[in-house]
């Protein structure tokens, strides 16, 4: 018996291990280093009430970019020429689970967005772009994305950013960097 | 060795049993913050007078969060809580109450959605994490 309540206490402390190293950081830490960002001018980590979740607060960078996004998620999935990308949002939620794929897609993008704006205290874990659009490592891509397609997301990401409304409204020289943002991912994502 | 052998079977049992419990009882499921999108397919040419009408009822409907008409492509997609609303029944009333009799939703085929949702495929250990992150 102290035998079998060894092995299984080994077993245990083996799962408990192997959870804790698969486990990544959740957060980067929040030091302020570095010069002035991209995502200090949308906001930074000034911190504001959460319209979107009750009695929560995020960072005003944060939320500008998650506003543009989830603004361009509706109007790319009325995009005929991209939204066949974008299909499985819009997949029936039979098993009523939280988070849906449209919360999901909202998350990664915000997120990548975020942190490529430069956000500290935010982390995107999803596939990096080139292995997210190379048809080798990801099952869920059968064709490459080409630069129309990428252009056209562009577009639509700089129709919603053009459009939200205050106090989330971003200057035309805001929006023009957010463009230049996704096009240093163009090639990364555009793949022959 | 019968004796162990059986300790550990039960074990096992037990631990499989504790875990599909946890499972389904700590599962995510659709509360206040998340929400879901729908499309509907009108089949039919409209014009900016439909797409106002559409966008005016849609956006009545309750749980409705976000909606978007494009006439060019005769298409309607709007976000939804999914604790308030349910889409099916939402696109039925549409259906039932305005002149878009070949409107339906939009569900894409197995085939479709494999093609899309490039950024949704996540690392193996992230499920894991997420799962983990849900639990704790």
């Amino acid at each position: 018996m102290r035998k079998t309540a060894l092995a299984a206490t080994i077993f245990l402390s083996g799962v408990m291990i192997l959870a804790t190293t698969l486990t990544p950081s959740c957060h980067k830490s929040s030091g302020s280093g570095g010069g002035h960002t991209f995502y200090d001018s949308l906001g930074g980590t000034v911190l504001v009430t959460d319209p979107a979740n009750y009695g929560q607060t995020v960072e005003q960078g944060y939320l500008t970019i998650r506003t543009i996004v989830d603004t361009a998620l509706v109007i790319i999935q009325a995009d005929t020429l991209i939204n066949s990308y974008f299909s499985i949002m819009v997949n029936e939620d039979t098993l009523h689970a939280a988070p849906t794929e449209y919360d999901k897609l909202s998350v990664n993008i915000t997120n990548f967005l975020a942190v490529a704006a430069g956000a500290k205290d935010y982390s995107y874990t999803g596939l990096s772009m080139s292995a997210a659009h190379d048809t080798a490592t990801n099952a869920y891509i059968l064709t490459p994305v080409d630069s129309a397609a990428f252009n056209e997301f562009a577009y639509d990401l700089g129709f919603s950013a053009s459009h939200v409304v205050a106090p989330y409204t971003l200057s035309s020289q805001l929006i023009s960097q957010l463009g230049h943002l996704l096009y240093r991912y163009e090639g990364q994502i555009v793949q022959p | 060795m019968k004796i162990l052998l059986i300790t550990l079977g039960v074990l096992l049992l037990g631990v499989l049993v504790l875990a599909g419990h946890i499972y389904v009882e700590m599962r995510p499921r659709a509360d206040a913050h998340s929400r879901g999108m729908a499309r509907i397919d009108l089949h039919q040419r409209i014009g900016r007078a439909d797409a106002d009408r559409i966008t005016a009822w849609l956006s009545r409907q309750k749980g409705v969060d976000h909606v978007l008409v494009n006439p060019g492509a005769a298409i309607a997609v709007f976000t939804y809580w999914p604790a308030k609303a349910k889409p099916g029944v939402i696109i039925r009333d549409f259906r039932d109450s305005l002149p878009y009799v070949r409107a339906e939703r939009y569900l894409p085929t197995a085939a479709a959605v494999k093609k899309g949702c490039l950024m949704t495929a996540t690392p193996a250990t992230n499920k894991i994490y997420e799962f983990l992150k849900h639990l704790f």
